[in-house]
């Protein structure tokens, strides 16, 4: 496994997790520093315009009170469709066996954003190969659906981007984790 | 929240943190001990207001399970499917998760409000601020509150700040039948001790469908004594098919048989001699009351109803002499509910006082509960301005309906576009949804015309899209409070309503609400006498302490359920307006103000003609509560849309097979959806069940499923509900005739 592509899929997925968690530009900005130049310029060009037009995208997309079409949590996408599921209670383990749990304690565990970060952080804490396979495996292949909402509903650049990239993480497979 | 430097250093002292989750200091926290067991609450339903009790098991602040509470007289043990099914609506994805605004000032179901989320404080502000405005320049009635008359704190608020034109959903369910009740029988019994009946004779009330557990258990355990249920509703419902007689009757005529029933018992001298004549102002008007039935023979009533006189005849005399006999009036909309309810509940509770059961074993039971102080009780509001203004439903013309303080959904939207246009200047809607009203397009209209409008749910709802503010409203399993139940008489219980878990995202109660909105517009309201903000919680605590339960809702809360064990001691006086402590066969105080004081014969409003040959009806199937759980994955998978119910002889006769798309139109609008054959219905009818038909565009589930029921019901002026004799207030929901064509694919 070459170090590098370990990072740079760190760095993807801190970036992603951040896009998904916030729509301050900022943040957004900074989280894409890390990574390669290409794609921060990509990431630079979609984020280009009006910072509230970020704001009112995601909520359209994601928490819309008129109901959204890409809802971001993994529970709403298993058989029950609810949330707070199987996939919540996983996830808090996952993150306890880490020693950290999510700081909004009303919220469902699994949302994509924390699900990214998370895994941006095994990937940088060097966890084993099984690891990371068992993690992406549990978490991260329900991400595809997600990257097609989105790529579906999308209007703006910045959520295209993302669901772009999203299907492209979840698609890359590690070398050594099968 | 900020990375502070504090949590950072915490989580980089986590185990193998590095930067990325450094990074990440307002997602992520060092985990805290571990999490607390599995353990079962006590709580109390919140779907419907009989409110039964639950054992809700949660581990690690998930919810996992729900069951009836045994101790619980009202459920005994078991919870109804919606109740079962209750934890996918507090999970449900859909749900309202955080304050928003419109960024979109143009409003119409077709337009993105382009929401963005704003904090609570500034939601708050924003109402605040903006309900001033209007109180200065228009006065409190210009403000409209479409929300029920709950939480007492809720009530508080709105008195506080004077408001005129506080609508609920009362008119469309049981307005006439409370009024009705008080001036008959001094009270409305909202229970009925099905248990020991003999006799059950239902109109329309489909109530073993409905799945109200206190009223399923009774009336299957009268039936397993031995007592005869006689059921009449154009459907063959789930009641009529449990029933040991059934009876089509034409939809809007209950009301020509209960009159000939009256005829029946009291031309044959079949009825309670002596509690007509010690309880009842029968003595003092017999003569009217005679002459008056006289004239509703069952030969007459066979012509309205096509239920022959014989039977008419056979079931009155069984009614009188089986006794404890009754016949249950529970709500409007779940008996019969046309323009001539208030008539149907006059002469029901008449059928219900020859036979002498008010307030006896068998028969309708007055309320017996715990009793709570409310929030003005513990902590006394200065006086509160009399509210001024003018009723936007046009309530004040209908004395009665304006002594029972509720509203009128049916004209409401009438008032809005036509009797007072412009007057409304700002609206807050409670969980309430347009599918609730009559003609829900006019509502529409009517919204749009207000220019700030506040929708507090815990769904989408249709008026969501209208909306200005969208506040995430808690549900009953993340509330608290003490449930006072009074639809088992002889064994009052107390249920403590504990959140279960804790709020989803940032979902606030209506008391929360009532609290800050209170604080910026009518703050000497909200203050104890030593100057500190009323709260909830110390409210609770001292409700709870004087109530007996216990020295704080906590501690009540962890028994959960209080039972009082006292002699059923059947009520001899009734509080009937007049004073003479007797019920009031023949309403004086009808008469006085333009009504009739003994029931009379009036049609249904709409009546079949040649362009609209065919009764609609509607339904609420067994697995939904009103309109509010068609997004519920569970119920979903039940029932996830409606169809156009129709008998295969009619079907026949219009060229329709089974699911062939139909389209039924009224005098107000039309809707298509494919038609369902069944023999369960008459073939002069078609059937379609509510609470389908969301318009919300991503309702995950319930979005784009069946058709709106409402949009052929008319809904009419308070002019038009004078002229057709309702004095008491109904909706009429069920008065519309169609036409039904095949649509041509």
């Amino acid at each position: 496994m070459s170090t590098g592509s370990r990072e740079q899929l760190a760095a993807r997925c801190a970036f992603l997790a951040r896009g998904f968690l916030s729509t301050d530009p900022e943040a957004v900005r900074q989280a894409a520093t890390l990574l390669a130049a290409q794609e921060r310029q990509a990431a630079e060009n979609a984020l280009a315009g009006d910072a509230a037009e970020l704001e009112k995208e995601y909520v359209r997309l994601f928490l819309s009170p008129s109901g959204a079409p890409c809802p971001p949590w993994q529970s709403a996408y298993s058989e029950e469709g609810t949330l707070m599921g199987e996939p919540h209670a996983s996830a808090l383990e996952w993150y306890r066996s880490k020693g950290v749990e999510p700081v909004r304690e009303s919220e469902p565990a699994d949302h994509a954003g924390m699900l990214l970060a998370f895994y941006a952080h095994l990937l940088e804490s060097q966890a084993p190969p099984e690891e990371l396979a068992a993690f992406r495996q549990q978490h991260l292949m329900w991400l595809r659906q997600l990257s097609e909402l989105v790529g579906e509903h999308a209007r703006h650049p910045f959520y295209r981007l993302v669901a772009e990239m999203t299907r492209r993480v979840v698609d890359d497979s590690l070398p050594g984790s099968g | 929240m900020a990375l502070t430097r504090r949590s950072f250093l915490q989580i980089t002292g986590a185990a193998g943190a590095g930067p990325v989750l450094a990074s990440f200091g307002d997602v992520f926290r060092p985990a805290q001990p571990a999490p607390l067991a599995e353990r079962t609450l006590i709580t109390a339903c919140g779907l419907c207001d009989s409110a039964c009790g639950i054992r809700a098991t949660v581990r690690d602040g998930v919810l996992r399970f729900l069951e009836g509470l045994p101790e619980d007289l009202q459920g005994r043990g078991h919870l109804c499917g919606k109740g079962a099914a209750g934890a996918a609506l507090l999970y449900d994805p859909d749900r309202l998760k955080y304050p928003m605004k419109r960024t979109n000032p143009a409003k119409g179901l077709d337009e993105d409000p382009g929401w963005v989320r704003i904090t609570w404080t500034e939601a708050l502000d924003t109402i605040a601020a903006r309900f001033q405005e209007v109180l200065d320049k228009h006065g409190p009635e210009a403000l409209l509150f479409i929300s029920r008359p709950s939480p007492d704190i809720w009530v508080r608020f709105l008195r506080a700040i004077g408001v005129v034109n506080r609508v609920d959903h009362i008119d469309v369910c049981y307005t006439a039948d409370r009024v009705v009740q008080r001036y008959m029988i001094g009270g409305r019994t909202w229970c009925t001790d099905f248990d020991n009946s003999r006799y059950i004779v239902l109109f329309g009330w489909d109530l073993v469908a409905r799945n109200k557990l206190v009223f399923t258990h009774g009336i299957v355990a009268a039936k397993e004594k031995g007592a005869k249920v006689v059921c009449f509703n154009p459907q063959y419902s789930i009641t009529a098919r449990f029933a040991d007689e059934w009876h089509p009757i034409r939809p809007g005529s209950d009301l020509a048989v209960v009159l000939a029933m009256i005829h029946v018992i009291l031309a044959e001298n079949l009825f309670d001699r002596d509690f007509v004549t010690n309880y009842t102002n029968f003595p003092q008007y017999e003569a009217q009351i005679r002459q008056h039935f006289a004239q509703y023979t069952p030969e007459w009533a066979e012509r309205e109803s096509d239920i022959p006189a014989a039977t008419i005849r056979r079931i009155a005399r069984e009614f009188a002499t089986i006794r404890p006999s009754v016949a249950p009036s529970y709500k409007k909309t779940l008996t019969a509910n046309y323009a001539n309810s208030g008539q149907f509940s006059q002469a029901v509770c008449i059928l219900n006082i020859l036979v002498g059961n008010i307030d006896r074993p068998g028969g309708p039971f007055f309320a017996r509960t715990i009793s709570i102080p409310g929030v003005d009780a513990i902590v006394p509001p200065p006086r509160y301005p009399t509210p001024r203004g003018r009723r936007v439903d046009g309530r004040d013309k209908l004395p009665f309906v304006q002594e029972d303080d509720s509203g009128l959904f049916s004209t409401l939207a009438d008032g809005m576009l036509n009797r007072y246009p412009g007057m409304i200047r700002a609206a807050f809607i409670n969980s309430y949804s347009l599918l609730s009203f009559p003609n829900p397009r006019r509502m529409e209209e009517a919204l749009k015309t207000v220019p700030f409008v506040v929708v507090m749910d815990t769904l989408p709802a249709d008026g969501t899209a209208l909306a200005d503010i969208v506040l995430p409203s808690t549900m009953y399993l993340e509330s608290s409070d003490l449930v006072s139940r009074d639809r088992y008489a002889p064994r009052p219980q107390v249920v403590a309503r504990q959140p279960v878990v804790s709020p989803m995202f940032e979902a606030r109660s209506i008391s929360f609400v009532a609290i800050e909105l209170g604080k910026r517009l009518a703050p000497d309201y909200f203050k104890n006498p030593d100057g500190s903000w009323i709260s909830t919680s110390a409210v609770l605590d001292e409700r709870t302490r004087r109530a007996g339960l216990g020295a704080s809702f906590a501690e009540f809360a962890a028994r959960g359920i209080e039972t009082r064990d006292q002699p059923f001691v059947p009520r001899t006086t009734f509080a009937t307006p007049g004073g003479t402590g007797k019920c009031q066969i023949y309403v004086p105080q009808f008469a006085e103000r333009g009504a009739e004081p003994l029931p009379t014969w009036k049609p249904r409003r709409d009546v079949p003609s040649a362009e609209y040959p065919y009764y609609y009806l509607t339904y609420i199937p067994a697995v939904h509560r009103r309109n509010s759980t068609e997004n519920n994955a569970i119920l979903h998978e039940m029932m996830p849309t409606n169809t156009a119910m129709i008998n295969p002889a009619l079907a026949a006769k219009l060229g329709v097979r089974e699911g062939d798309l139909v389209r039924i139109r009224s005098r107000v609008g039309s809707i298509e959806l494919p038609a369902h054959l069944t023999e369960t219905l008459r073939p002069d009818c078609v059937l379609v069940a509510h609470g389908f038909g969301h318009r919300s565009r991503f309702l995950r589930l319930a979005s784009g499923k069946g058709v709106r029921d409402g949009d052929v019901i008319p809904d009419w002026s308070v002019d038009e509900m004078l002229q057709a004799g309702d004095w008491f207030g109904s909706g009429a929901i069920m008065d519309a005739v169609v036409r039904i064509e095949r649509v041509a694919v």
